[in-house]
């Protein structure tokens, strides 16, 4: 299985001259094409700092980031933010839907900075992702006139919207209720099962125990990494 | 992201924020009205100065007995007999740059007809006087030329002095009026000329034939100024030197303390005086408006420093969108450029309005360049590009994890 994500020793250190937080340490671990992975860990754990770094935002302090064979350590800005266009799908925990925009343009932002699709097909593919989700009867509402669900379906199209090698959510069921949380996280599934990798970033132990590897952190280091064989079949259940 | 892109995300931002969009291009907008305004003003002052100026005489220049000082009487005595008429003939027949010359006498002479009185001005001269001056009869005609070189008794009234002597509506031509002791006939009206650049009614003016006013009116044969006209503007300074060599030829010219005793005076130095003075008043005024366009950029770059912080989570999420730093940046500066070029353009279109009620109000013929406005636009957008950039760079150096989680 080819690596999307190769983390090997890790380490974040903020320093702001009078301070020293040491947030990740000696981060050690590989996730695989097709893999649904859940980062767990309380408050403080590290597992934000991570994310970032997973997703493009940070740079690491020490250690080596290589996502889809590309080492991301050294690099600039501009070909971090190319990176994050092309290779990552974000979901956040508050969606993150610029508020007074319609649910298409919405899905069409990332494809504003990816020049190699060509305007006239935004649209088209703004519509289709959402109409994946559900939603292209919703396609001209606001934000505002959308259900939280409904918001964060939004969003899952946004982010699949220009193929990602990896989807990070980021407590994605944070602002949900069970019923909205049991479909977001199908829908989570339902896009693993067809081949992309998603990562997921929580601290509820429900949303977890759907993912079939749970990485665990605590103070900056990694406690378990282990792989639920038994929780698939569960999981299937469950969500059906 | 394409230039539509950015028009498409600057405007339905900018027209989110309506009113505050709009108090803020109002600012441009007062900026760059005044601005225009303010130059078509100033140029219209100018352009009437200079109408005024041509309608005192066309390259005009005066030769003064005695030393010419202004504000005071600097003529010595015997300085009135340096100038004769013989010296007008000489110049006209020796002076090849002079195309009309004139002497001039002139007396304070108060006027009666039947019951009216008016004291106004005498004014002696030649026929040429007529082309130096650029005079015109509003209502019969001019003195002829055999008529004003010699002796004749008939003479021009100003506008003036027919509203003062002669009820409205009646014909003066051929009526007799007394100038001082001496009878004379009116033959013509001359056409209004309005008040002079100081003010002084040009209209309140009798005009006769020198020697008339010199022997019966003043019994004298000196005259008090010459005056002609050089063949064009570009003879004028040539006319000039050999309107001095001449001069200077005569004898007893220089003075016991190497004075000279006379002194050669152009209409364009006046000219050139008075267009000077409208440049400072254009440019005193055009700075005034020029900095009111300034505070309107300031006005920008203030609402665009909230904006920034109002969408500080934009910022994070385009960023993490993919958008780079120069994408951001871009961004914001397409809105301030916006305000600023849509001030610019309502600015022009007020700035005229304004302008032509100015001119219709002043009586000024205003007129609106297109380099001013060329200058006005390109100044706005200037101004939005400045006033737009440290805003700009700001939200393009925010940190997008932390962009993201602004509340």
């Amino acid at each position: 299985m080819k690596p999307v994500i190769q983390a090997e020793n890790l380490g974040r250190v903020f320093d702001n001259g009078t301070v020293r937080v040491e947030a990740l340490k000696d981060v050690n671990f590989t996730i695989g094409t097709g893999e649904l992975v859940a980062i767990t860990g309380s408050s403080g754990s590290g597992k934000s700092t991570l994310l970032g770094i997973l997703g493009c935002l940070d740079r690491p302090t020490s250690g080596n980031y290589i996502l889809d064979g590309v080492a991301v350590a050294g690099m600039q800005n501009r070909e971090l933010a190319a990176l994050r266009n092309r290779k990552i799908g974000f979901v956040f925990q508050s969606f993150q839907l610029l508020q007074r925009t319609s649910a298409l343009d919405n899905v069409e932002l990332p494809m504003l900075y990816n020049p190699s699709i060509p305007e006239g097909s935004r649209k088209k593919l703004a519509m289709e992702a959402l109409d994946r989700m559900g939603l292209s009867d919703r396609a001209l509402h606001k934000p505002s006139e959308l259900s939280g669900g409904q918001q964060q379906r939004v969003a899952i199209a946004r982010a699949l919207v220009s193929n990602p090698k990896l989807i990070l959510a980021d407590e994605p069921t944070g602002n949900l209720d069970s019923e909205s949380t049991a479909s977001v996280m199908e829908i989570l599934s339902g896009l693993n099962k067809s081949g992309t990798t998603v990562v997921i970033v929580t601290h509820e132990p429900d949303v977890a125990a759907r993912c079939r590897r749970v990485i665990s952190l605590r103070d900056g280091h990694i406690i378990t990494d282990q792989v639920q064989e038994s929780k698939i079949f569960a999981d299937a259940i469950r969500v059906t | 992201m394409t230039i539509k892109d950015l028009v498409k995300i600057s405007t339905t931002s900018l027209i989110r924020n309506g009113v505050r969009s709009w108090l803020t291009v109002l600012g441009v907008i007062i900026g760059v009205a005044s601005v225009i305004a303010m130059q078509a003003i100033g140029n219209g002052s100018d352009e009437s100065i200079k109408k005024e100026v041509r309608s005192m005489g066309v390259n005009v220049i005066m030769i003064f007995p005695g030393t010419f000082r202004m504000g005071g009487v600097a003529q010595s005595a015997g300085s009135m007999s340096v100038l004769e008429v013989e010296d007008a003939e000489k110049i006209k027949e020796t002076v090849k740059t002079v195309v009309a010359v004139s002497p001039i006498v002139q007396s304070g002479q108060q006027i009666v007809y039947q019951t009216n009185n008016w004291r106004s001005n005498v004014t002696g001269i030649w026929a040429d006087y007529f082309t130096i001056k650029a005079y015109k009869v509003s209502s019969g005609r001019l003195l002829t030329e055999r008529e004003a070189n010699g002796m004749s008794k008939n003479c021009l009234i100003g506008k003036t002095v027919y509203k003062k002597l002669f009820p409205a509506g009646s014909n003066p031509i051929g009526e007799t009026i007394r100038v001082g002791t001496v009878p004379m006939k009116i033959v013509g009206v001359l056409e209004a000329k309005g008040s002079g650049t100081f003010g002084q009614d040009q209209d309140d003016i009798i005009l006769a034939p020198l020697k008339t006013v010199q022997k019966r009116l003043l019994a004298t044969t000196f005259i008090q100024q010459i005056q002609v006209s050089a063949k064009s503007e570009a003879k004028m300074t040539q006319a000039m030197a050999d309107i001095r060599a001449y001069m200077l030829s005569k004898p007893n010219i220089i003075s016991s303390d190497g004075e000279e005793r006379f002194s050669i005076r152009s209409q364009s130095e006046l000219s050139s005086m008075l267009g000077s003075i409208s440049k400072v008043m254009i440019l005193l005024l055009s700075s005034i408006a020029a900095i009111s366009l300034l505070v309107g950029g300031i006005g920008i770059m203030n609402i665009m420093l909230v904006s920034v912080t109002e969408r500080t989570r934009e910022i994070g999420l385009r960023m993490a969108l993919g958008a780079t730093d120069r994408d951001v940046k871009i961004q914001f500066l397409a809105e301030s450029i916006m305000l600023s070029v849509w001030g610019g353009i309502l600015g022009i279109i007020f700035g005229y309005l304004i302008s032509l009620l100015a001119g219709s109000i002043l009586n000024w013929p205003v007129t609106v360049s297109s380099s001013s406005i060329l200058l006005a636009f390109t100044f706005s957008a200037v101004v939005g590009i400045f006033f737009g950039y440290y805003p700009a760079k700001k939200a393009s150096e925010l940190d997008p994890i932390e962009a993201l989680r602004y509340e």
